[in-house]
C-alpha cells in the first residue's frame, strides 16, 4: 500500500513538474546569453604572457599572437543558431 | 511494485523528451534556420530529463531498501546478498549483477542529461543551439537503457520461491574497490554520451565553433576523468583481489574501457587546437563520436557474453539489442559528420612543424594508433573464431610488445608539447627549454643502470624523468614570469598561474602524475615470484626477508570457512611485520577465494598468496600450507602518480579561470623592459 501511495504522489509531482511550463502565462525571459570574454580567450592571453616572459616567444611573435587573439574577442559570434540545410 | 513502477514513469518521460524537444522547433522558410517556435515545450522537454532523473533515482532508492531489508522476495536481492553481508557490501550489491549495473548505469546517464540541461537553462533558449538537439540524443539513450532495465534485465523480478537467505555477494566482490569503482567506470563510461549528443547538436545547427568547442571539452573532461579513476581502481581491485600479483592484465573488459579513455584524452589536446587556432574541427567531432562508440562497444562486450573475462556478466539476451544500439550511434555519428563535412573545413594551415598544434597533432595519432593496437588485440580472437573457427589467444605480450614503444613515444611527445609554443617555435629555444630536464633524466638513468644492470629498465626511467622534470620546469619557469610580470611571491605567483589558466598547469600536473606511473609501470620489469610449501615453525628467504610460517588459523563464521595463515616477516634480525594471507572457502558459492597480504613500502611490495593447504585423504591436516609470493617493485608508484593525475585532472575541471586576465595585456617589448 505504501509503494502505490508514493509511487502515485511521485506521478502527479513529476506530472505536473513537466507539464508547468506548457501552461505558464509568462515564458522565463532570456537571460544575457553569451559571455562578453570567453573563458578561453583569457587564458590564452594568460598564456601568451607567460610564454613570452619567460622566453619561449619573441616580441614579434607576441605582437601577432596577441592582435589575433584581441580581434577574435571583438569578432562577431557566428550568428544565431539552428540553422540546417 | 514500486521500483518497476517508476522505471515505466521514467520511460514515458524520456520518450515524451524525444518527442518535444525537436517538436518544439520550426524551420524558418525565409532563413532556413530552425528556430525554437514553441518555448514552452523545449522548457517542458528539459524538465522530463530532471523527471527522468529523479524517477530512475526513485526506483535505485526502491531496490537498495529491498537490499538493506533483506527482501529476498526479489530474486535480485535474493542472488546478491545475504543476511550476514556488511552494511557496505550490501550497499555495493546493487551493481553485483547484470539488472543491478544496468539500472546503475541508467541512473548515471539520466543525472548526467539532468545536470546538462539543467546547467543550460540559464541561456537565452531560442539562441541554445545545443539544448533542443541533445535533449532527443540523450532522451533516446536514456530510452534504450531504462527500457533493457524494465524488461528482459529487470533488478525487481519476483523469486518463484522465497528464500530464508540470500545467496551473498560474489566472493570476488568483497573489496572496498568494488564501492566505487564501478560507480567511476560508469560515470566515465555513460558520460562519454553527454558530449556525443553536444557533438550531434553542432552537427545539425552547424554550430563547431569556438561555443561547441568549449562546452564539449568541459563535458568531455568529467567522464574522462572519471573513466581514469575508474581504471586504476579496477588495476588496484585486480592487484588485491584476484591474486595473480598484477594490475593490468590485458583483459577485454580492461580493453574496452581504456579505448575510449585513448580516445578522449586525444580529444582533450585536439580541443586545445580548435580553442587556440580554430582548426582540426572535423577530426575533433569524429574523436567525440569515437570516444562514445567506444565506450558503447565495451558496454556490448560486456554484457553481450561475446567474450570470457572476470568482469563480463553471464551470457544475456541484451547483446543484440546493445548491437543495434551501438550501429546506431557509430554510423549515425559518422554520417552525420560526413553530411556537415563542407561546412567544417577550415582555411587555417599548421604554420610550422616546430609548433604546439603539431605536437597535438602527432600525440593524437598515436594516441588513436595505440586505440586501434588495443581494439585489434581485443576482437582478434572474435573476428578470429568467427572466420576459421579457431579463437586466436592474444595476451599480454602482444599488448606489451605493440604499445610499449607507443607509449615511450606518447611520453617524449608531452615532454615536447610542454616546451613548444604554438604557431611557430624555435628549435634552439625548444632545445635549450629541454636541456635541463634531459640532464637530469640522464644523471638517475645512468644511476640505475650502474645500480641495476637493467637497460630497459634504466631507458623507461629516462623517459618519464625527462616528461616530469619538463613539467616541473615548465611549471617554476612560469611562475618565476608571473612572479616579475605581476611582482608576487614565487608562491603567490604559482597559485596565480593555476588560477589564470588551469587546464595549461593542471594538465602538466596530470603530466607529472602519468610520469610517475610510468615509474611504477617500469618496476614491473623487475618481478620476481616464488612457489614454496612450509609447515607451521618453517623458514624461509625470499627477496631478501626471512619468512617465518607460524600457523594456521581456522574458523568457520556464516557463509565461509576461513584459513589463516601467519607469517612473521624479518630482515637480518629486525621483525618488520606479520602478514595473514587468507584461502577461504565460500559455501554459498563453492568456491575458494585468497585474501592476499601484502606488505608495501615505497621501494616494492610483498605480495603473499596462500595457494593451497594440505589435507589428507581422512580429513586430517598437519597444517602444511603453498605460499606463492611476489615481488613487486615499485606497486606503490602507480598509484601514487594516479593520485597525482587525479588532482591535475580537478585543477583543470574545477578551478575556474580568473576574470581579471581579459585586463589590456602589456605591449610587445614591455615585458622585457620590466
Amino acid at each position: 500500500m505504501t509503494d502505490v501511495i508514493v509511487f502515485c504522489v511521485l506521478l502527479v509531482a513529476l506530472a505536473a513538474f513537466v507539464a508547468g511550463p506548457l501552461y505558464a502565462t509568462r515564458v522565463p525571459p532570456a537571460s544575457g546569453g553569451r559571455e562578453d570574454t570567453p573563458d578561453g580567450t583569457r587564458a590564452a592571453v594568460s598564456d601568451l604572457e607567460i610564454d613570452h616572459a619567460s622566453g619561449l616567444i619573441d616580441d614579434q611573435q607576441y605582437g601577432e599572437e596577441l592582435a589575433d587573439l584581441q580581434a577574435r574577442v571583438t569578432r562577431p559570434s557566428d550568428g544565431p543558431t539552428h540553422s540546417t540545410d | 511494485m514500486l521500483g518497476r513502477g517508476l522505471l515505466g514513469v521514467a520511460i514515458a518521460f524520456a520518450g515524451y523528451a524525444l518527442i518535444a524537444a525537436p517538436a518544439s522547433l520550426r524551420r524558418d522558410p525565409r532563413s532556413k534556420r530552425w528556430i525554437v517556435a514553441r518555448p514552452e515545450l523545449l522548457a517542458s522537454a528539459r524538465r522530463a530529463l530532471i523527471a527522468v532523473a529523479v524517477a530512475t533515482a526513485g526506483a535505485s532508492v526502491r531496490l537498495w531498501i529491498a537490499f538493506f531489508t533483506r527482501d529476498f522476495s526479489i530474486d535480485y536481492v535474493a542472488m546478491n546478498t545475504s543476511r550476514s553481508a556488511a552494511p557496505w557490501y550490501t550497499f555495493s550489491a546493487f551493481w553485483a549483477g547484470m539488472a543491478g549495473s544496468l539500472l546503475l548505469w541508467s541512473l548515471v546517464l539520466s543525472v548526467y542529461a539532468a545536470v546538462f540541461v539543467i546547467q543550460r537553462r540559464s541561456r537565452d533558449v531560442a539562441r541554445d543551439a545545443f539544448v533542443p538537439w541533445a535533449i532527443p540524443v540523450l532522451a533516446g539513450a536514456e530510452l534504450f537503457y531504462l527500457s533493457l532495465t524494465f524488461g528482459p534485465e529487470n533488478p525487481f523480478a519476483a523469486t518463484d520461491v522465497v528464500p530464508f537467505d540470500g545467496r551473498g555477494l560474489n566472493p570476488l566482490l568483497h573489496s572496498p574497490g568494488m564501492l566505487i569503482h564501478p560507480p567511476m567506470l560508469y560515470t566515465g563510461l555513460i558520460g562519454l554520451i553527454v558530449p556525443f549528443a553536444i557533438a550531434v547538436s553542432a552537427l545539425v545547427t552547424k554550430r563547431t565553433d569556438a561555443d561547441w568547442i568549449r562546452l564539449v571539452r568541459r563535458w568531455t573532461l568529467v567522464p574522462w576523468l572519471a573513466l581514469g579513476c575508474g581504471l586504476v581502481l579496477g588495476g588496484a581491485w585486480a592487484y588485491t583481489e584476484l591474486g595473480w600479483g598484477g594490475y593490468w592484465g590485458w583483459d577485454p573488459v580492461e580493453n574496452a574501457a581504456f579505448m575510449p579513455w585513448l580516445a578522449a584524452t586525444a580529444f582533450l589536446h585536439s580541443a586545445m587546437v580548435q580553442e587556440r587556432r580554430g582548426m582540426l574541427k572535423v577530426w575533433n567531432v569524429f574523436l567525440v563520436v569515437t570516444s562514445a562508440s567506444l565506450a558503447t562497444f565495451g558496454a556490448f562486450l560486456t554484457r553481450s557474453g561475446l567474450l570470457s573475462s572476470v568482469h563480463t556478466f553471464a551470457e544475456s539476451p541484451i547483446g543484440k539489442w546493445f548491437f543495434v544500439f551501438l550501429a546506431a550511434q557509430a554510423v549515425g555519428g559518422i554520417a552525420l559528420l560526413a553530411w556537415r563535412l563542407p561546412h567544417l573545413r577550415t582555411p587555417v594551415a599548421f604554420g610550422s612543424p616546430v609548433s604546439k598544434e603539431a605536437a597535438f597533432l602527432v600525440n593524437n595519432l598515436v594516441f588513436i594508433s595505440a586505440a586501434a593496437v588495443v581494439l585489434w588485440g581485443t576482437v582478434l580472437p572474435l573476428a578470429s573464431e568467427a572466420v576459421t573457427g579457431e579463437q586466436i589467444a592474444v595476451g599480454p605480450p602482444f599488448f606489451n610488445r605493440v604499445l610499449a614503444p607507443i607509449g615511450a613515444l606518447l611520453l617524449l611527445l608531452s615532454a615536447f608539447g610542454t616546451v613548444v609554443p604554438w604557431r611557430r617555435g624555435s628549435l634552439v629555444r625548444v632545445a635549450s627549454r629541454l636541456a635541463w630536464p634531459a640532464a637530469i633524466a640522464t644523471a638517475v638513468a645512468a644511476a640505475i643502470l650502474v645500480t641495476s644492470q637493467r637497460g630497459s629498465f634504466a631507458g623507461l626511467v629516462w623517459i618519464a624523468m625527462l616528461l616530469a622534470t619538463t613539467s616541473v620546469l615548465e611549471i617554476a619557469r612560469a611562475a618565476r614570469a608571473r612572479s616579475k610580470l605581476a611582482g608576487l611571491s614565487i608562491s603567490g605567483a604559482t597559485r596565480d598561474l593555476f588560477a589564470r589558466n588551469p587546464r595549461r598547469f593542471g594538465g602538466y600536473v596530470v603530466h607529472l602524475g602519468v610520469a610517475i606511473m610510468v615509474i611504477g609501470f617500469a618496476g614491473s620489469l623487475g618481478r620476481t615470484q616464488t612457489e614454496i610449501v612450509a609447515r607451521p615453525g618453517d623458514s624461509f628467504a625470499f627477496a631478501g626477508y626471512t619468512f617465518t610460517y607460524e600457523r594456521l588459523e581456522r574458523s568457520a563464521p556464516a557463509d565461509k570457512d576461513v584459513n589463516l595463515a601467519v607469517l612473521e616477516l624479518s630482515r637480518g634480525d629486525r621483525r618488520v611485520a606479520t602478514l595473514r594471507p587468507q584461502l577461504n572457502f565460500h559455501r554459498n558459492w563453492d568456491q575458494p577465494q585468497s585474501e592476499i597480504a601484502i606488505r608495501t613500502t615505497p621501494t616494492s611490495d610483498l605480495y603473499v598468496i596462500l595457494a593451497g593447504i594440505d589435507e589428507s585423504a581422512d580429513g586430517t591436516s598437519d597444517d602444511e600450507a603453498i605460499f606463492r609470493i611476489h615481488h613487486n617493485p615499485l606497486v606503490v608508484w602507480v598509484w601514487a602518480g594516479a593520485i597525482v593525475a587525479l588532482l591535475g585532472g580537478l585543477i583543470a575541471l574545477l578551478v575556474r579561470t580568473r576574470r581579471d586576465v581579459s585586463a589590456p595585456a602589456p605591449a610587445p617589448g614591455q615585458l622585457q623592459r620590466a
